[in-house]
């Protein structure tokens, strides 16, 4: 009984349960309305027909029965009534004891109060009560002896044991006698008595209907939503590979679980990140502390004097900045992961950045015996973080010099084949800046891991920097919505940078090549 | 000059404020931001060293009460939080510089005494001297000893950027912001060879070189030799 009581409880927390169950009752509500005015339409017209009947046939009565006498008068209206017993008749002696003729046993009781002289009748028909509008019953439901107006009245008659309704009008001849006409409502009050059940089973019927779908609108809806729930709860205990199953219908709640699916993969990936993070923190960060901790140690116990151990801070100094800039490195790169945030965006000229940062480095490159060559094809204007993009191609530029230019043959740079391009093209689905060098390349399978982070190939593990270079590129890339993409330069590198359409800003001007 | 220190870390308050007396500073510290800003309103400060995460108030609380009440004290943000969005919300909360800990204290130093220069009133200079080197901001002309010096207009900016804080140890990072407008710590020596460029051009041929290289910290023109 308590789970019973538990169960419904829960059937009603649902909301597609309460939906439905509200959709009902306004439906339930409509339907009563609708046939309670049918209902109400009908019995009125009915209680029209009997009262403009009623009073029709007492009007004629009437006038045949102002000149009879008594005899004639009894036999008139035995004749009528003995037609119909739908059509009532009944003429009484002035007390309304004795029954003279007519089809009904006794004068009914609801009428004696109501008897009206009808002193003037025979001389003016108008003064009957011919068909009134005002006639009409205020309610479809007929009391037993409710006065309709003045003249008509509803009243019971019959055995007491089978009563049955009537509507009536009474008369008082010039002779003292009473006259009753009237018709039986039995027909009638079928009808309003049938309709009424109508109404109470058809409620109930839509009761029924708008429960069970209720019931079932909400059985399928709250499993769906149960596994839902079910799915995210695992996820939440740690299971962060669980997705939630969509259907085949492919309706909301499957539009739903596709974006918490998604939602999910975001989340899966921030944590792998993280823990890659971390990972890294200990590979990468530990490397460099503990060199630091040995120096240190060293400059403790080895007796070389000041000029040693002044020496030996210094390269401690030099050691703890180096741990500094990888560790910022690795924190921008982390950040960046969770998404430039768009208030730090600003509106700038991508070509004359580039040629900035080319102008930065230049010298660095001539004395490295590399020419920096920058083609800037069209100005495109953009709306993004100057200072991440600047980062991103002042690092693609350091990448190039450091990696791009063999050792063992520094000063080919005049017939131009060690040279570094810089060049910004406008494609239709955004801009690409693109960095290519002539130096070695990395190898195809290597390249999407030159991206991760803290990657250095083994080839440049002999090279100062943090690392974390080409991760930042890719991760300043990916926060703008863009891409990074290496590719082979036949020998070298290329390095393209994809800002996508929605990044630029307004119209370009006309192109410019410059060399700097 | 009198600089207030507002800083909680008891220990990097203790090392700034030795190491501005020893420059020639007087400091006082507050390690909460509530008696820091007391301080800061109480008494008549050249510049501000204010930490942007303090205990009761926090940094930019401080900043933004007293540029509420009209006080212009120069102030030099410290702070863990290095993002770019972070030093846009310090410089809009009122702050005049923005430095990321960890720091080097010749970085700070050179900072803060460019905030106090910065702040002093001064006649809008057209002209720059450094001993017998001229620089003309109008007609971006730079001359020496009666000759002119041909420069690019990148290295007419950095050798203005330097003239300006004459006397003044300025750092690479400073250059970087100051004359590229680059917030970013290139991983290569890219400062070096620019000013050995213009140090080629201003310095080459004379006999008292003005440009100077000074050792763990940045540069400086001045006259005298130094460093």
């Amino acid at each position: 009984m308590k789970a019973a009581v538990g169960r419904m409880g829960a059937l009603w927390r649902t909301t597609s349960f309460r939906l439905t169950a509200f959709v009902t009752a306004l439906f339930l509500f409509a339907a009563i309305l609708i046939i309670g005015g049918i209902y109400w339409s009908t019995t009125n017209i009915l209680v029209r027909i009997a009262a403009e009947d009623v009073t029709a046939r007492g009007a004629i009565l009437i006038t045949e029965l102002v000149s009879a006498d008594r005899m004639r008068a009894v036999a008139l209206v035995n004749q009528q009534a003995s037609g119909s017993t739908r059509d009532l008749y009944l003429l009484t002696d002035r007390s309304g004891r004795k029954i003279l003729a007519g089809n009904i046993a006794r004068w009914p009781k609801a009428m004696r109060a109501q008897d009206v002289p009808a002193k003037s009748l025979g001389q003016e028909t108008s003064t009957l009560p011919a068909a009134n509008p005002a006639l009409s019953p205020k309610r479809s439901v007929f009391p037993k002896t409710r006065k309709l107006n003045t003249k008509l009245t509803v009243f019971s008659y019959g055995q007491p044991s089978q009563q049955r309704l009537a509507l009536g009008i009474t008369y008082r001849l010039p002779s003292g006698l009473r006259l009753l006409v009237a018709r039986d409502m039995a027909e009638q009050q079928m009808l309003t008595t049938r309709m009424r059940w109508i109404v109470i089973a058809g409620s109930f019927v839509l009761l029924l209907f708008g429960s069970l779908a209720g019931l079932a609108l909400s059985r399928t809806v709250m499993a769906r939503i149960g596994t839902v729930t079910r799915t995210s709860e695992r996820i939440m205990h740690g299971e962060l590979s669980e997705r939630i199953p969509v259907s085949v219908y492919d309706d909301e709640l499957d539009g739903l679980a596709r974006n918490l699916n998604k939602m999910f993969d975001r989340i899966e990936q921030l944590m792998a990140g993280m823990r890659e993070v971390s990972d890294n923190i200990a590979h990468d960060l530990k490397t460099p502390l503990n060199r630091l901790r040995i120096r240190a140690e060293q400059a403790l116990t080895e007796r070389g004097g000041e000029v040693a151990s002044r020496a030996a801070l210094e390269h401690i100094l030099t050691d703890t900045d180096d741990i500094i800039r990888t560790f910022n490195a690795l924190l921008q790169v982390a950040r960046l992961e969770a998404g430039v945030m768009d208030d730090t965006y600003e509106v700038f000229d991508l070509g004359a950045l580039l040629l900035d940062v080319s102008e930065l480095y230049e010298p660095v490159a001539e004395e490295a015996g590399v020419r920096l060559e920058v083609a800037v094809d069209n100005s495109i204007i953009i709306k993004a973080n100057r200072q991440l993009i600047g980062q991103a191609v002042a690092n693609l530029i350091e990448n190039a010099l450091k990696y791009g230019v063999p050792n063992s043959m520094p000063n080919l740079a005049r017939d131009g084949k060690h040279e570094i391009q810089v060049a910004l093209l406008r494609k239709p689905d955004g801009a690409v800046i693109s960095v290519s060098d002539h130096g070695c390349g990395i190898a195809p399978s290597e390249r999407e891991n030159a991206l991760k982070r803290f990657i250095r190939l083994d080839a440049s593990r002999t090279k100062s920097g943090t690392g974390l270079g080409l991760s930042l590129v890719a991760a300043v890339a990916r926060g703008h919505g863009g891409t990074i993409e290496l590719l082979d330069n036949e020998p070298g590198l290329v390095a393209e940078f994809h800002l996508p359409e929605a990044r630029l800003h307004a119209k370009e001007f006309s192109s410019i090549e410059q060399h700097i | 000059m009198r600089i207030l220190v507002i800083e909680d870390d008891a220990e990097v308050a203790a090392y700034i404020q030795k190491a501005l007396n020893e420059a020639g500073h007087t400091t006082d510290t507050a390690n909460d931001g509530e008696s820091g800003l007391t301080l800061a309103q109480g008494a008549d400060y050249d510049a501000l060293i204010i930490d942007r995460m303090l205990p009761k108030l926090d940094g930019l609380s401080v900043i933004s009460a007293l540029r509420a009440s009209a006080d212009t004290t120069p102030v030099l943000i410290l702070s863990a939080l290095g993002e770019v969005n972070d030093r846009v919300k310090g410089l809009k909360a009122g702050g005049d510089d923005y430095l990321t800990k960890p720091f080097a204290f010749s970085e700070l130093l050179a900072r803060i005494e460019a905030l106090i220069r910065r702040s002093q009133p001064e006649e809008q200079c057209t002209r720059y001297v450094v001993g017998d080197l001229t620089l003309d901001r109008l007609s971006h002309k730079v001359s020496r000893g009666g000759g002119n010096i041909m420069l690019q207009p990148r290295e007419f900016r950095l050798l203005e950027y330097l003239m300006k804080h004459k006397g003044q140890v300025v750092t690479r990072t400073m250059l970087l912001e100051g004359v590229w407008d680059y917030h970013f710590d290139p991983q290569t020596n890219v400062i070096d060879v620019h000013i050995s460029r213009l140090r080629a051009k201003v310095d080459k041929n004379f006999e008292s070189p003005l440009l100077h290289t000074i050792r763990g910290r940045g540069y400086m023109m001045d006259e005298g030799s130094s460093g």
